[in-house]
């Protein structure tokens, strides 16, 4: 949509390499590193970078370089998993009502019309911050509003699929409804909704940490890059490496992901 | 127009419908008993008998859907309940921090709109050039990246670096430029990503390249005759980015400590003064809610083609 055509691969592999270098560092980081990211060790408190800790450690003794890929970990593994949940509903319902059409799809896009004008950050705040905190309940804050788009986006793609001249001639010559299915809608409609997917992850990712932020995400010592940056603000002037190193961290990933969002082509809705 | 209100209208209902359910659904669900809380915030300790009373009194022996009733009318009638922590009324504390709120997301759409007016046109009139390039990459950028990471490196930047404003809090004239601004970037790129799209159709449009092909100089075909085809959908887009804003507010004020209904709601929630969150969530969703319906409304007023 920005710039110029071509560009888009370009843009989309940059962002692909990024991503794939934040998921390595997130990954190793913890597995190879000598220190514990959750152990609080004060006499070791706020030293500053260098040769035993790269990026120096926080208020509480704890290797921030080691810290923040296990943070990053965590964001990126719930995110993960709120966007595989809020796909395969999405999907599923989409594909249905654009399958069965009539009535169905008529339920699901005034079910998405009401969840689409809901404000999510709010109620997702809200709820997270009512349950009891843990993994349990990110998900229940993130996935019942998360669906919608992807659905909507399926149910589209399924119907003008359906409708294809193609798709009317293996019908015309007996193709089954399954083998439809399998074979021509079902890779068409995964397409598109692999590159929502891929913006509903975004979206999401800021969504995990923004609740991460406002204190309503994972309990401690488990943290993810909103709740680093939440902890360490009061030390904004001492110590303002502590806050910037996940917030960049974060920074980096969504810039990555909208690069490679921004490269796909959109959907039709 | 009428059967456009009539089903619109009918889908507001409904939104607002579900949408109380689901706050008066917030209390139910939640974990604990709201007359131990209370009673135990009294500096009581909560025998059955003084619970029992106490839930009588407060009608929570009642039918969850009886309960639901009552609730809703209460809140119709203004009534958002009372606080766990002081039992003040919950309606006057959340009134008395509206206007932070407002004069946030106010300063903040200013923010947004002169910025993303001025990269839509950027970006359409030179869409090849440097510096439309680098506006479209930073849309991009901003809209992946969080409020409050935009403003942990404001604060390091203009606050802690070069000590030119606050780094937080709601006194003085400076302190609500570094909130504004971290707010306004998020609320440009939504609304920059509605713009820019439908500016670059309008740039297109016969009319507009007929006025070039006379000889009318580029830029005043799109400031003039582009933009304002542009302008009904700008409406709507503002409409969303405006909701944004006051959904997203929370987290700026929660980094700026800036004391609005959001920072209300984030304490609350650390309290776990149950009312306060529930009327905060009530409060900012129908706000959303309605400005969303107005803006369409706006947008159908505007354009006879949506109304089918």
């Amino acid at each position: 949509m920005s710039g110029r055509a071509e560009d888009a691969p370009v843009k989309a592999r940059a962002g692909v390499a990024v991503l794939v270098a934040v998921v390595l560092f997130c990954l190793v980081t913890p597995v190879v590193s000598a220190y514990d990211p959750h152990l609080p060790d004060l006499r070791r408190a706020l030293l500053p970078p260098g040769p035993a800790h790269w990026l120096g450690t926080d208020q509480l003794g704890r290797d921030l370089l080691t810290r923040t890929a296990a943070a990053g970990r965590t964001s990126l593994l719930v995110a993960l998993a709120v966007t595989a949940i809020t796909t395969a509903v999405g999907a599923v319902l989409g594909t249905v009502a654009g399958l069965t059409g009539g009535a169905a799809e008529r339920l699901l896009r005034l079910a998405a019309t009401v969840a689409l004008a809901l404000p999510g950050l709010t109620l997702a705040l809200a709820l997270a911050g009512v349950l009891t905190p843990g993994y349990g309940t990110v998900l229940a804050a993130l996935v019942p509003l998360g669906w919608v788009n992807c659905a909507l986006v399926a149910a589209t793609a399924t119907r003008r699929a359906a409708s294809a001249d193609h798709v009317l001639a293996s019908r015309a010559i007996g193709a089954s409804a399954g083998h439809l299915l399998r074979r021509v809608i079902g890779p068409h409609v995964a397409g598109t909704v692999m590159t929502v997917a891929t913006a509903d992850f975004a979206r999401t990712l800021v969504a995990v940490t923004s609740l991460g932020f406002l204190g309503v995400g994972l309990p401690p010592p488990r943290t993810d890059w909103g709740g680093m940056v939440s902890e360490a603000t009061p030390l904004l002037v001492t110590a303002p490496r502590l806050a910037l190193v996940p917030a960049l961290a974060l920074a980096l990933t969504g810039l990555a992901l909208a690069l490679v969002v921004d490269g796909r082509p959109g959907p039709e809705t | 127009m009428t059967a456009v209100l009539v089903r619109r209208g009918a889908e507001l209902l409904f939104a607002l419908l579900a949408l109380s359910l689901l706050v008066f659904l917030l209390t139910a669900l939640a974990p604990g008993d709201p007359a131990e809380e209370i009673l135990r915030r009294g500096g009581v300790q909560p025998t059955p008998e003084s619970v029992a009373a106490l839930r009588a009194e407060l009608g929570l022996d009642r039918p969850l859907f009886d309960r639901y009733l009552s609730w809703l009318g209460d809140v119709l009638r203004g009534d958002l309940g009372r606080s766990y922590a002081d039992r003040s009324p919950v309606a006057e504390e959340i009134a008395a921090r509206v206007p932070a709120t407002l004069r946030l997301a106010g300063a903040a759409a200013l923010v947004a709109g002169g910025l993303a007016v001025l990269a839509a046109l950027l970006a359409v009139l030179r869409p090849g050039s440097p510096v439309g390039r680098a506006v479209a990459l930073a849309t991009v950028a901003v809209s992946g990246v969080p409020p409050y990471v935009v403003g942990i490196v404001l604060i390091s930047v203009v606050a802690v670096g070069l000590r030119v404003l606050p780094t937080g809090g709601g006194d003085g004239p400076g302190a609500v430029v570094l909130p504004a601004v971290t707010l306004g970037l998020a609320g440009a790129a939504t609304l920059l990503r509605l713009l820019r799209a439908d500016l670059a159709h309008a740039v297109r449009l016969p009319f507009v390249r007929l006025a070039v092909a006379k000889g009318l100089r580029r830029r005043r075909a799109v400031v003039v005759h582009a933009l304002r085809v542009a302008a009904p959908n700008a409406v709507t887009a503002a409409g969303v980015m405006l909701a944004e804003l006051l959904t997203g507010a929370v987290v700026v004020e929660t980094l700026f400590s800036w004391p609005g209904v959001g920072q209300l709601a984030v304490t609350a929630i650390r309290q776990r003064d149950l009312p306060v969150v529930q009327a905060y969530v009530l409060v900012t969703a129908v706000a959303t809610v309605l400005l969303l319906a107005l803006a369409e409304l706006c947008l159908a007023a505007c354009d006879p083609r949506v109304r089918r």
